[in-house]
């Protein structure tokens, strides 16, 4: 900038170029006394807040000040006036002034003293805001459309937010999101169910996966409540549309008058400016009024931006109800998997029961030999088998109330069953407590108790320790370890190296881990020998 | 005294047979090998009843019902490859072994079912000898208790009794022990 003692600046800058600038220029500028009086404004007030300038002139400030602000004028002014301490900021500071209609204009002001003929006087620079302040607010509305977004959990919802935030925060009173159906989907179904059950009726009708040339038509899942009115309701639409251009191609149209929209224009509709713009794989999203008119660029940027949360949120329902449907039917599987174990294990135990009396009977009648002697050994391993399949399935995918439970006592007392004579087994005494089922428990650590002693031998020394973190705790022992590529199958059902071994215990062990919501892995140990780790606290 | 009478009930008769090959020779056994033969082997006589749950036609459930509606007190134990639910509740047997079963469960299991009996039928009379004994040392004078052999004989009896009722209830596992306990709140 030019200083302001450059005399050719001042000589150029006549009085008459300066009045020009003042009055006209696109600041309000308006000059009160120590008293608070009026004694200058420019013509801009006119435009701004509607004020006669040559009318407002020794009246009061508060004329354009609106009431509640009114208080602290007074004491900031008198403050000021008394000890010169400036007890609000002069420069850049937002505040509204009245309009002479009664609604307030937000104002970007900067304060300025001078002293005229003597006089102390005060004049306010004030910028109009308005449009910033809306986009502003649209912004932070738009935010919580976008918060709100994340909660929904169905397409229909979200659909119903967006129309909502299209009508209230961009100020769109037409507003439809509409969605392409497959050819097997009768159009009319899923657009009546859509409109009248509301929330959920309609969900069948986004469930598309791609954009092509399965779809036939595009349907309204939610409509602004003029829309409706307007349409009465709001119908299907074909291929030759501009919502199905904007979702076939991917790219956002914005008409100050859609009926120059040519092929794609539909001659029944009562829009006309409108922007249109594509929802990803889900559909497009038709905003609209029925006059026409270049919409507001700012209207159209945010509007951009509700399309691609409303894109993101589509996408996350869409993941997290696929992901729920493939959650429900694992969870059939496993149920009738585990109603056909149990009922298949049940049934081998009458057998199974049978064979072992006519043992008994074989040898109550003489016939005691070693081949006699195998028949026991057979049977208590189909036994074995029994009730491990059993445990699996009743077991192993739910967990009973949990308590704290003493980690060292639960391994030293799973020893007793799982444990033989000549092994030995070392359990730390900083083990702690874990939340946890009881008798599931104990069953975890007679299982990898046992399958320690199954795998590396009768002689094994097993220790039962506290994993780094409080994260949880591991069984090893130093038998011969397990190799590299069979660490992930060793928890697969039947995976066994050991004729008597089910194969089932580990499975069993993994599978009420998860029902805790625990993890189990294998690791190798520094020493050799297998080292089961189970992490009860993932966080840590 | 005589022998301890047990029915065994199992629809696969080598099973049945094997059951009562397991149990001590001094005891009498009766074999079925349907619910309905059971029922006709059943009578006041038996001391214990080893009851099959699935059978084809009369099933264990229904014998063990028809048992209880005729009155008989016997202890019955179930021997079932189905393992026991809530609905297990509403059954009235004393026992409940699931298939397989060896040696060992069948014959433990018939020896405490008896020394229940015995325990509740010992401690029921104990308790009518001690309100006996208790009802004359009220109203009759020290003195001629002491001189009385009557009294002197009804004391002995209490007095070993009571021993033998202490003695069966301590022999009796945990959970043959709250099975014993069980026997009276039904008025057995």
């Amino acid at each position: 900038m030019t200083g302001a003692d450059d005399p050719e600046y001042l000589v150029d800058a006549d009085e008459a170029f300066l009045r020009v600038l003042v009055q006209r220029g696109s600041d309000v500028v308006l000059t009160i006394d120590a008293d608070s009086r009026v004694v200058f404004t420019n013509d801009t007030i006119e435009d701004v807040l509607g004020y006669d300038p040559a009318a407002l002139v020794g009246e009061p400030l508060t004329a354009v000040m609106p009431a509640r602000f009114q208080d602290s004028h007074f004491a900031a002014m008198g403050a000021y006036l008394e000890s010169g301490d400036r007890t609000l900021d002069w420069d850049d500071i937002r505040l509204p002034a009245e309009h002479a209609d009664g609604h307030e204009v937000p104002l970007d002001i900067t304060f300025h003293e001078h002293v005229h003929e003597g006089e102390r006087l005060f004049s306010g620079i004030m910028t109009e805001v308005t449009a910033q302040v809306e986009h502003e607010n649209r912004l932070r509305a738009l935010q919580e459309t976008t918060e709100a977004l994340l909660k929904e959990t169905s397409p229909v919802a979200v659909a119903d937010e967006v129309v909502a935030a299209a009508e209230d925060v961009l100020g769109f009173p037409l507003a439809t999101v509409f969605v392409p159906v497959h050819a097997d989907v009768a159009i009319a179904d899923v657009a009546v169910d859509a409109h009248d059950a509301g929330s959920d009726a309609g969900d069948d009708a986004n469930d598309v996966g791609t954009r092509g040339d399965e779809d036939v038509a595009m349907v309204p899942v939610a409509s602004s409540e003029r829309a409706d009115a307007l349409f009465d309701p709001v119908p299907a639409i074909g291929r030759e549309s501009v919502a199905w251009t904007a979702y076939e191609s991917g790219d956002a149209r914005v008409f100050a008058d859609v009926s120059d929209a040519g092929d794609a224009f539909d001659p029944a509709t009562p829009a006309r400016a409108e922007v249109v713009l594509p929802l990803g794989a889900h559909g497009a999203l038709v905003l609209g009024r029925t006059d026409p008119g270049e919409p507001e660029e700012d209207a159209v940027d945010l509007a951009k931006v509700l399309a691609s949360a409303t894109e993101t949120a589509l996408d996350r329902v869409d993941r997290e109800q696929r992901l729920r449907a493939r959650e429900r039917e694992l969870e059939r599987q496993n149920e009738r998997l585990a109603a056909f174990a149990g009922v298949v294990s049940h049934d081998l135990r009458d057998p199974l029961n049978a064979a072992s009396m006519q043992v008994e009977l074989l040898r109550a009648n003489g016939v005691d030999n070693e081949y006699v002697d195998r028949l026991d050994d057979v049977h208590d391993r189909m036994n074995a088998l029994v009730e491990d399949v059993l445990t699996l399935a009743r077991d192993g995918r739910t967990v009973g109330d949990t308590e704290p439970v003493d980690v060292a006592a639960v391994a030293r007392d799973a020893w007793e069953t799982a444990g033989v004579p000549t092994a030995t087994l070392d359990v730390a005494d900083d083990l702690g407590r874990v939340d946890a089922d009881p008798e599931r428990f104990r069953t975890v650590f007679e299982n990898l108790l046992g399958n320690a002693v199954h795998h590396a031998g009768e002689d094994v020394a097993v220790t039962v320790g506290a994993l780094p973190d409080d994260a949880g705790f591991y069984v090893a022992d130093d038998g011969p370890g397990i190799p590299e590529s069979d660490r992930e199958t060793v928890f697969e059902h039947g995976y066994t190296d050991s004729v008597d071994g089910t194969g089932l215990g580990l499975a069993i062990v993994r599978s009420i881990a998860g029902a805790h919501d625990w993890t189990v892995a294998v690791a190798e140990r520094d020493a050799g020998g297998a080292r089961f780790e189970v992490r009860v606290r993932p966080g840590s | 005294m005589s022998p301890p009478i047990v029915l065994v009930v199992d629809d696969q008769p080598n099973v049945a047979e094997a059951y009562e090959l397991f149990l001590p020779d001094e005891y009498e056994t009766r074999v079925a090998t349907g619910g309905e033969a059971a029922l006709e082997l059943m009578d006041a006589d038996v001391d214990v009843v080893l009851l099959d749950r699935r059978m084809p036609q009369v099933t264990g459930d229904e014998v063990l019902e028809r048992i209880r509606d005729a009155g008989y007190d016997a202890r019955v134990a179930m021997v079932t490859a189905v393992d026991p639910d809530l609905d297990v509740l509403e059954l009235g047997f004393d026992d409940y072994l699931v298939k397989p079963v060896d040696r060992d469960d069948v014959r433990d299991t018939v020896s405490d079912l008896l020394s229940i009996a015995t325990y509740a039928d010992d401690v029921q009379e104990y308790f009518a000898l001690a309100k006996k004994r208790a009802t004359v040392e009220g109203s009759t004078p020290t003195r001629d208790l002491a001189a009385d052999d009557r009294y002197q004989d009804l004391v002995e009896r209490t007095e070993a009794l009571k021993a033998r009722v202490d003695e069966t209830f301590e022999a009796l596992d945990d959970e043959a022990q709250t099975g014993a306990f069980n026997q009276f709140p039904d008025g057995n």
